[in-house]
């Protein structure tokens, strides 16, 4: 199969060239024409062309899908300029579309070939990992959420050694951009209709966001919390047993306020749906 | 034969639903694309189930990458077992295709040279996909943009050899054969009358568009006069056979895509098979 892998090879080559089919072809004369048949009606080159710009549009509707309040925010000229710096760094490997975006946080706040993405918008890094973790909660696992009534039956005495485990749906971001005004912006704006936004709207300033995301009844939720309980959940996420989660929160909140601030939030954990059954 | 059916979309979930419950539901059966429901939880996965409950699925995948010179990949091949096991599909089909080379997934159906030693390539994974799934899966004939200087036969005659090679059900698309006919330069009619009508699982109708002088397969249309004459010729040739309009962009109201279907379940219904039929192969 050597001949088919190597047409493949150069199919794939020509199709993904972010310079276009054409200047990709431009290194090689001839190169399309040995593979590929061109006729009276559209030439070889063309031919690879369809495949090239499909290839593209397909995956700048993806990650537009993905990453809406990103799109908004950037424009629709930088946008794709950054799904075409993105998709070279990262051409997709999972089959599913729905991984493509994947490494699009990551590659926007720390790839020096992100950088121009996000000189003179520091948020655009937080930004993409929020709606990423959106996506992310939309199709995680299910599991039956603990009740209240459940952690009533449990014995007191073991209750410091239970570990309690998150639902999978839940992510929790700490951020250093107030991502949600983006996001409202972006919803004032009529879900992005409105195409460019104004300065104003983007001129947001650093500051410390606990966000929460969280599916329930089938849809995604976000809140930003407080930052003790953000850090108390987490320990949570990791599993640390409840009495860790106390002495922590007394070393955080003062050992009076400790034990009934416990309490209270793992009630309203467990009333929000964010605490699996599965007790240990 | 399933009857007739339409895409299972997400903008659709509600209106399938209500209809289930009412039991209003003009379709035989829903295609479901197998990427879609290969994740852990939520939404998709709990309307796939309770679609399921009431109406047969099919499950019809985009990324099997068959014609790819990559190895198989086992955890598709695996997270597709999984699904299979959940939803109990009339059966699985994806294209007669690659989709990726090199480990990069480039998300398009594209055409193979139709050579001999290609048709091997592609039916001794096509064998190994069936022997792992325990069942005949069904390939379908995808739209073309480009043809190869390495081509030996034509596209009929790869489907064809291929299919018998690997024992594997058609699923023949109506419409990517008008839409390469137009593109390559074929007659389009010749092609349905050269495809095996035993090895039929399944027909396919959509509508494509114009760009420049090719015809695209975009989905994103009702299904072209042309396009049902070749139809009703498939028909007359295959017999009845289970069969679903695909709308997959500028998706219209459910209504309209039932519709479709109804016009499909018409035109089989006043169309007679020039032949008897013979025995049919089938998934399992």
């Amino acid at each position: 199969m050597s001949s088919l892998a190597e047409v493949q090879i150069r199919l794939r080559h020509w199709i993904t060239a972010p310079e276009g089919v054409e200047t990709a072809l431009a290194s090689e004369p001839g190169g399309a024409r040995a593979v590929v048949r061109g006729d009276a009606r559209l030439s070889a080159e063309d031919r690879l062309s369809v495949y090239a710009n499909a290839y593209f549009e397909r995956l700048c509707g993806c990650l537009e899908n993905d990453y809406p309040t990103l799109r908004w925010t950037l424009g629709e000229a930088w946008f794709r300029d950054l799904v075409t710096s993105y998709l070279l760094a990262h051409p997709p490997t999972h089959p599913s579309l729905r991984w493509a975006g994947q490494h699009l946080a990551t590659f926007v706040a720390e790839d020096s070939r992100g950088e121009p993405f996000r000189r003179g918008r520091g948020w655009v890094g937080d930004l993409a990992r929020f709606e990423w973790a959106l996506a992310d909660a939309f199709d995680a696992a299910d599991t039956p959420a603990l009740e209240r009534s459940a952690l009533a039956a449990l014995d007191p005495d073991r209750f410091a050694g239970l570990r309690f485990a998150v639902h999978p749906s839940l992510r929790l971001l700490a951020l250093e951009w107030p991502i949600q005004k983006l996001r409202r912006a972006w919803r004032k704006a009529g879900d992005g209709e409105r195409c460019e936004p104004a300065p104003e709207e983007l001129a947001v300033v650093p500051e410390a966001v606990h966000a929460v995301i969280w599916r329930a009844d089938e849809r995604v939720f976000h809140r930003s919390m407080d930052r003790s309980a953000f850090e108390a959940l987490q320990r949570t996420a990791r599993g640390e047993p409840f009495g860790t989660l106390c002495e922590r929160i007394a070393e955080d909140l003062g050992d009076a306020a400790a034990p009934a601030r416990a309490a209270s939030w793992l009630g309203e954990w467990i009333d929000a749906g964010w605490i699996q059954a599965r007790v240990e | 034969m399933l009857g007739f059916g339409v895409g299972l979309r997400a903008v659709h979930y509600p209106d399938i639903l209500e209809r289930i419950a009412n039991r209003t539901l003009c379709v035989d059966w829903f295609e479901v694309l197998t990427e879609n429901y290969m994740v852990d939880g939520g939404r998709p996965l709990r309307v796939l189930d309770d679609v399921r409950a009431s109406v047969p699925v099919v499950l019809h995948g985009v990324s099997l990458n068959l014609g790819s010179t990559d190895p198989l990949d086992d955890a598709y091949l695996e997270a597709l077992v999984r699904l299979a096991d959940r939803v109990e599909p009339a059966w699985i089909s994806d294209h007669l295709c690659w989709t990726g080379v090199g480990g990069t997934q480039l998300h398009d159906l594209l055409p193979l040279p139709y050579a001999a030693d290609v048709v091997v390539h592609l039916a001794d994974r096509i064998r190994r996909v069936q022997d792992r799934l325990k069942r005949r899966i069904a390939v379908e004939n995808v739209s073309s943009y480009l043809s190869f200087e390495a081509d030996e036969m034509s596209e009929v005659e790869f489907l064809v050899a291929v299919a018998e090679r690997a024992d594997c059900g058609i699923l023949l698309d109506v419409n990517n054969v008008f839409v390469s006919a137009h593109n390559h330069e074929f007659d389009a009619a010749a092609y349905v009358d050269a495809v095996p009508a035993q090895r039929v699982f399944q027909i396919h109708l959509a509508g494509h568009s114009e760009q420049g002088p090719l015809l695209i397969d975009t989905h994103d249309h009702p299904v072209r006069d042309e396009v049902w004459a070749l139809y009703e010729r498939a028909l007359r040739r295959i017999g009845s056979v289970s069969t679903l309009v695909e709308w997959d962009d500028r998706i219209p109201a459910y209504d309209r895509l039932e519709e479709e279907a109804q016009r499909a379940r018409l035109a089989a219904e006043t169309t007679k098979p020039s032949a008897a039929e013979g025995s049919r192969v089938v998934a399992r």
